[in-house]
């Protein structure tokens, strides 16, 4: 496969172009900086000082506040795009057409017709779209993966997936409390869990039923808490919630469960990390996130440089982008909400 | 006074195969010095079949086969146990609340919201005390939890996730497992968190056994103060019977509770093979507990017969969700009104 028409070079490191440097760029930086196949090859942002300080923090590449600029330079073969979520569409779209490979940071768009397109643009050229569900990067949702994969639970029916948090964004300046920026939470952060019991039931899903509140305050217009019921074509339902608002916001409960027809797997809060009980709160010591980060862009330059299958595919993002989308129009009229629905509306 | 309360088990029958009084209820009232097992009756027009059910089990666990009329006298017991069939649990309820005697009543409390109304009706009317057998509420880790926000320990509750699954036993109940388990969690529920249900969305079907009836289903539920709760309801294939999954989680705006009947109180003993053995009061011990505050010590029931229209409701908002893959509005409250 190759982009921006240049040859193959296969022994040459993947020169990456960083687009939008705030937090999670900074994780993908650190997991290009360790995969010996891939490079930083150049940092843009609209913010300069913000640009030009990860571009140091990522060896001193060159950096620029012109995505145009960056996808001119014939060392940028494959770009990550980190920007606040209603750009991942028009910022996926000018990377498409400059013939570049991209890692799209979820969601992959905020609409489904946007994530859609994005699918299409990347197939229509032979490009790797690759969605950044970190999720399935990690040990835990790979195990879980496993037992089912070998049959030992037969096929899965119930699954509940819970993640559950209590930092918000720091202050009422975030873009991602702007539901027209950031698509609202089943976007944002939603389509983590949505992809992941996707994955674990191995069936197209059918319908969401969104329940939510706005819990940390009621002054916002995102749910920040989500308990969404998604329906599967072969009958399976599966629970996901989203949280940002619980309390201890440090605890951090995590639930996983999933039942088949011969037998169930499980994940508890407790099952993966020591349990840290301390004076403010009880807690699982926090695990190495950075892992997940590594192993996606190990497998985004395996796609891109050596033709490999996607580890999750643009297909794969736009299907939770879907799910999401209907889970925020559940969530605002209080009604069940069908896949067709969204991708009817999205056609339309 | 002497504070024992002799007891009448009406009926050895119920829904499917189920038989609550073998199994449930003579065992624990048994064991328990402060209630007296006087006899067993059956209704009269329960049929033959069922009339020679109970007649047996009378003699199998020793005890007085007493005619129906001989309980109406009102001086034979002051408690009745009531089974048999749902449908026709409005006359038998009639009857022995017009004798005075109070009453336990089996889950489903009546066949349909309209026939608990009738009962909660009669029982209302006849100044008798009726406790439908929500046990499961009486369980004392969920005890504690209802306790613990009832006393502001998480602030105001605002979500609740559970899961009521239980592995083997006799197979699928025969009207699905939201119609047989689905009142026990919704009722935990409403004791934890002692608000209103509005609204029921479920979804659900026949996946583990193969019947004609739902085996699984997850309920959706929207109560007062927009509280949302998701609660799944299973019968799992499984060679040994009783609960796998019991839990809830109750978050609040200063805490989260995990709760979980199935796995506390308990001992592990390890002798190779692993073994959980619980101990402490049981859900039903929990529910005789308060039956008898209430006729002896003169409590306040928590539980009565506007409970079983309450939980009836929901479930029938559920099934008929269930079926046309709507969001279906809970319109009871009974106690507000009376």
């Amino acid at each position: 496969m190759t982009a921006a028409g240049t040859e193959p070079e296969p022994d040459r490191p993947l020169g990456i172009g960083i687009v939008g440097a705030g937090f999670v760029a900074d994780m993908h930086a650190v997991a290009v900086g360790a995969c010996a196949g891939a490079r930083v090859a150049c940092v843009a942002d609209t913010d300069p000082g913000r640009a030009g300080a990860l571009a140091a923090r990522a060896g001193g590449v060159p950096w620029t506040t012109d995505l145009d600029a960056m996808l001119e330079r014939p060392d940028v073969e494959a770009c990550i795009v980190c920007t606040p979520n209603f750009l991942h569409e028009p910022m996926g779209l000018a990377i498409a057409k400059a013939n570049r490979h991209l890692l799209m940071e979820k969601p992959v768009a905020i609409t489904a017709t946007g994530a859609q397109t994005l699918v299409e643009e990347f197939d229509e050229r032979g490009l790797v779209l690759m969605a950044a569900h970190t999720h399935r990067f990690y040990d835990y949702s790979r195990a879980i993966a496993e037992r089912i994969r070998v049959g030992d639970i037969g096929t899965p029916v119930l699954i509940r997936c819970a993640m559950l948090g209590g930092w918000i964004w720091n202050d009422w300046r975030s873009w991602v409390l702007d539901p027209r920026l950031s698509g609202g939470h089943a976007l944002h952060n939603g389509t983590h869990v949505l992809d992941l019991v996707t994955w674990w039931m191995g069936d197209e899903p059918v319908a969401v039923y969104g329940q939510g509140s706005k819990q940390t305050s009621g002054q916002l217009a995102i749910w920040d808490y989500l308990s969404l019921r998604v329906e599967f074509a072969n009958g399976g339902v599966a629970v996901c919630e989203m949280s940002r608002g619980n309390r201890p916001r440090t605890a951090n409960l995590r639930d996983i469960f999933v039942q088949g027809t011969r037998g169930s797997v499980s994940l508890g809060w407790t099952d993966e990390q020591p349990l840290a009980v301390l004076e403010e709160t009880v807690q699982p010591l926090p695990g190495n996130g950075q892992v997940g980060f590594n192993r996606e862009i190990a497998a985004f330059v395996d796609a891109a440089r050596n033709g490999a299958a996607p580890a999750v595919t643009g297909a794969d993002g736009a299907r939770a982008v879907a799910l999401a989308v209907a889970a925020e129009m559940s969530l605002a009229t209080g009604r069940r909400v069908t896949l067709d629905e969204v991708m009817g509306r999205a056609a339309a | 006074m002497s504070g024992i309360v002799d007891v009448v088990l009406v009926s050895f029958t119920g829904p499917g195969s189920q038989d609550h009084q073998r199994l449930m209820y003579h065992p624990a009232l048994a064991a328990d010095s402060r209630f007296r097992l006087v006899g067993v009756t059956e209704w009269p027009d329960s049929g033959a079949v069922a009339q020679e059910i109970t007649r047996r089990q009378a003699g199998e666990l020793g005890l007085s086969f007493l005619e129906f009329d001989q309980l109406l006298d009102g001086s034979v017991a002051s408690l009745a146990v009531v089974c048999g069939a749902p449908d026709r649990r409005v006359d038998v309820v009639r009857a022995i609340a017009g004798a005075g005697l109070d009453m336990i009543i089996d889950k489903p409390m009546a066949a349909s919201t309209e026939d608990a109304r009738r009962i909660a009706s009669v029982v209302f009317e006849a100044a008798v005390k009726c406790f439908p057998a929500h046990h499961i509420r009486f369980h004392p880790a969920i005890r504690s939890a209802a306790a613990a926000v009832a006393n502001g320990r998480i602030g105001l509750p605002w979500a609740v996730q559970a899961d009521f699954i239980v592995r083997g036993g006799p197979g699928v109940f025969p009207d699905g497992e939201i119609a047989n388990f689905g009142l026990y969690p919704i009722d935990a529920i409403s004791a934890l968190i002692g608000t209103r249900l509005l609204h029921v969305s479920a979804v659900g079907g026949p996946r583990f056994y193969g019947e004609n009836v739902e085996d699984f289903a997850v309920l959706s539920l929207g109560y007062e103060h927009d509280i949302v709760a998701t609660v799944t309801v299973a019968r799992v294939p499984g060679d040994e019977s009783g609960f796998f999954r019991h839990q809830y989680r109750v978050m609040g705006s200063h805490g989260t509770l995990l709760v979980d009947p199935a796995a506390s109180p308990a001992v592990t003993v390890d002798t190779g093979r692993v073994t959980r053995h619980s101990f402490g009061r049981t859900s039903l011990g929990g529910l005789l507990d308060h039956v008898h505050a209430c006729l002896v010590g003169g409590a306040r029931p928590e539980i009565t017969a506007d409970s079983g229209v309450e939980t009836c409701a929901a479930v029938e908002a559920a099934l008929r969700s269930l079926r046309d893959g709507v969001v279906v509005p809970v319109n009871e409250r009974l106690q507000e009104v009376r």
